[in-house]
């Protein structure tokens, strides 16, 4: 994993207080598990609202030479292909960018989800990828949270979330 | 309280009697008795559970996802939910009225005060485990709760036996159908329990630290942990190691990696050495194929993945992507094998771990050749059979012993002292197998490192020589001749196992030719093919780029270019005279070429 992504796309409070935790330690760094050597990322070009039209694109820059990498974004129903295409297949030069950008419109006022994935694929069949996905913002804004329980406190004082399932 | 009860019945003894209750329960004399915690109290094995009062207990289980290399399968297992906290709380309150911790079974029972007023309480079982054990909390959404499940609930004014079997789902069901993980938290619960016990078999106690897993599902939200990782706080002594949620898609899209339990114990490894050994780690991106890294970094990803290898057994490391099979993206699951090091993937790119799974500063090769040591006669070559034992002799001294940040080149040194030139020949001799040389050059017998007659020639290209800087300290003399005034080169090319040369001609009588020496060279000496110890290419974007590793073999080479008088003269090479660069090592492996222009 990338750590400017995981900087980066890292939204709740308690991963940033860990992260700042993390900064606030001069000695231990953040040791993750090996990444496949590829950067994928997916992004919106503007502000996302029912009926306006707006850009999506999805890049992979490939750490190896690729001879066939494939990149492909997903659209959910609802939101309507306006220009480009979904799909995009070629070879790529380790480091090269390679990018596939849509115009979509959403048509409805409720939260979907795209999704963008590159992956390299070779002639004995393995392949090599990863996949962002995005969530349109429309619709009622409570609708976008996750509304877990509030928290409750253990005998030692930690918080304490009861998952119950809901009608 | 009945012998042969499993419930804790302590809360009335005087607490000089609940310490020897507590004595004789670790003696295995009694059922365990908690001394301040309400009661609680942990049955031993499946013992029914019985006693007077308001008594409650019962089984909490999880669900498991199982995984091949090629990802998730489909296939579920339930196993029991081992050591977590089981608290008894009343409803109209939230109050905990009693606490006690399920055995290694999944097994809880504890009696409860019997309550004369707003009586009604349930059970809620959350990821946390004993702390007489082990101390792990797993945590997790925006307010980092614990994860718990309540149960059903029951009047504690009546006196009874209540039983309140847990069965954790897979996912819990909120408004709408919307399904949100769940039975994750509990899986990381067990593995780094089962982590923990390794630790304690070991080294005869758990870790003193706190340990937080994080682990947020990505869900449709958005809102999940991001990326896998380990980081700690000395001043706080908390460690955590946060586990990827997935992303927005939906519960298995994405990499998501509560079920991973070879990633999980990965960053235990981290976890571990730290707790331990506090070896000072360095982070960062890191990829597999990559042996070109900081020779720290390879070294404490190395031990990572090598620990855990050791704990399950097996030296296949599996980091599954998605869900079940059919789902999306499920195949950028990958695996990768360190005994002896293969990826199908990664030789599908050219890049086949066997060849670029080598020296001291890939990860990869760390993890392969601290897997010999562990394995008995594994490979050809392999003649290293230490066990883990005495693989963590060596890495619990980096604890006291300086210096502070350790790699291979550390773990080597220690082990020559601890266990002896023979047995660190044979360790030497396994570490070939990974292009790994800590052993002397063929030169070294003349001797090389002094000024001599028969000091041995340098190769004048098109020839070469290879060299190693074997052990820490060791001088390299190479002779040349020039015959007529002419314009010469001399340079250290295809640095390996973390070399960092320095570079510095002398005439016959030992001085240095004025304006003749150098460190890391302005023009990286760039890479000869097939020469010396570095046979494949690195591939381009490790060698330059914002990805370049430092070891790139080219980067801390040496160059030095002079017009020269005929005569004889000695090319001297040392580890680099102005201290190691970062990330660079104070051995390792180099060729010598001198061109005459």
């Amino acid at each position: 994993m990338n750590m400017n992504a995981v900087f980066g796309r890292s939204r709740a409070p308690l991963m940033a207080a860990l992260v700042l935790v993390f900064l606030s330690c001069p000695r231990p760094g953040l040791a993750t598990m090996p990444a496949a050597p590829l950067d994928v990322s997916l992004d919106f070009g503007g502000p996302v609202a029912v009926d306006a039209d707006v850009t999506v694109t999805l890049r992979a820059r490939p750490l190896v030479d690729a001879p066939s990498l494939s990149l492909s974004i997903t659209l959910p129903d609802g939101v309507d292909l306006v220009s480009g295409t979904t799909t995009w297949d070629g070879a790529a030069r380790a480091g090269d960018i390679r990018t596939l950008t849509l115009t979509i419109r959403p048509r409805k006022a409720a939260p979907a989800v795209i999704q963008g994935a590159a992956m390299l694929k070779f002639a004995d069949g393995t392949t090599l990828g990863d996949a962002r996905s995005l969530m349109l913002p429309l619709g009622d804004p409570a609708k976008h949270k996750l509304h877990l329980p509030p928290p409750k406190k253990t005998k030692t004082g930690e918080s304490v979330i009861e998952y119950r399932d809901e009608p | 309280m009945n012998r042969s009860s499993n419930i804790a019945t302590s809360r009335n003894l005087p607490c000089r009697r609940r310490r020897l209750a507590r004595a004789a329960a670790i003696a295995g004399l009694a059922g365990l008795v908690g001394c301040g915690s309400g009661g609680g109290g942990t049955p031993i094995g499946d013992l029914i559970c019985r006693g007077q009062g308001v008594v409650v207990g019962g089984k909490v289980t999880f669900v498991k996802r199982l995984y091949s290399p090629q990802g998730l399968t489909g296939y579920r297992l339930v196993k029991p939910v081992r050591y977590g906290v089981v608290e008894i709380v009343r409803e109209v309150d939230g109050r905990v009225v009693a606490t006690t911790f399920t055995d290694k079974n999944g097994s809880y029972c504890t009696d409860i005060p019997t309550l004369t007023s707003f009586s009604t309480v349930y059970p809620r079982v959350a990821s946390r485990t004993d702390p007489q054990k082990f101390d792990i909390f797993v945590i997790g959404g925006d307010q980092g709760g614990l994860y718990s499940r309540p149960g059903d609930p029951f009047d504690a004014s009546k006196p009874g036996i209540y039983k309140r079997d847990f069965s954790l789902p897979l996912m819990v069901r909120f408004s709408g159908g919307f399904d949100y993980p769940f039975s994750g938290a509990f899986n990381i619960m067990d593995v780094l329990t089962t982590g923990a016990e390794k630790a304690v078999e070991l080294t005869g106690q758990a870790p003193s630290e706190r340990l937080h897993g994080v682990w947020t599902p990505g869900s449709v939200f958005g809102s999940g942990t991001v990326g896998t990782y380990f980081g700690a706080d000395e001043q706080t002594d908390n460690a955590f190691i946060v586990l990827s949620g997935g992303d927005a898609g939906g519960p298995d899209f994405g990499d998501h990696d509560e079920y991973d339990d070879d990633v999980i114990l990965h960053e235990f490894g981290h976890f571990m050495a730290y707790s331990f050994s506090k070896p000072s780690e360095i982070g960062g991106a890191h990829y597999l194929n990559d042996n070109t890294q900081d020779i720290r970094l390879a070294w404490s990803e190395g031990w990572a993945t090598f620990f855990s290898a050791a704990i399950r057994n097996s030296p296949v490391m599996v980091n599954t992507y998605a869900g079940d099979p059919g789902s999306p993206n499920r195949g950028l699951s990958y695996a990768f094998d360190i005994e002896p090091p293969y990826s199908a993937v990664l030789t599908g790119i050219g890049t086949p771990l066997e060849d670029y799974g080598t020296y001291t500063t890939s990860e990869i090769a760390v993890a392969a050749v601290l897997w010999d040591l562990l394995d008995g006669y594994g490979e050809g070559s392999d003649v290293s059979s230490e066990g883990l034992q005495r693989v963590w002799q060596i890495m619990s001294r980096f604890k006291t012993i300086p210096p502070p940040t350790v790699t291979l080149e550390t773990f080597a040194t220690y082990f020559k002292d601890l266990f002896g030139p023979v047995t660190f020949a044979n360790f030497a001799t396994t570490a070939t197998l990974r292009k790994i040389e800590f052993v002397p050059d063929q030169y070294e017998s003349v001797p090389d490192n002094v000024i001599l007659p028969n000091t041995p020639d340098a190769g004048v290209a098109p020839n070469y020589t290879c060299h190693t800087l074997y052990p820490v300290g060791d001088v390299d003399y190479a002779r040349f001749t020039v015959d007529v005034p002419r314009s010469v080169t001399i340079q250290t090319f295809n640095l390996t196992n973390g070399a960092d040369t320095s570079l510095q001609v002398r005439d016959v009588s030992g001085a240095v030719v004025v304006g003749a020496e150098n460190d890391d060279a302005i023009v990286p000496v760039l890479y000869q093919p097939q020469r010396c110890n570095r046979l494949v290419p690195v591939p381009e974007s490790y060698r330059v780029g914002p990805n370049a590793g430092p070891n790139n073999g080219e980067r801390f080479a040496s160059s030095v270019t002079f017009v020269a008088q005929p005569g004889t003269y000695y090319a001297k090479v040392t580890a680099s005279l102005k201290g190691q660069s970062a990330g660079a090592g104070t051995m390792g492996s180099y060729g010598l070429q001198v061109i005459l222009r």
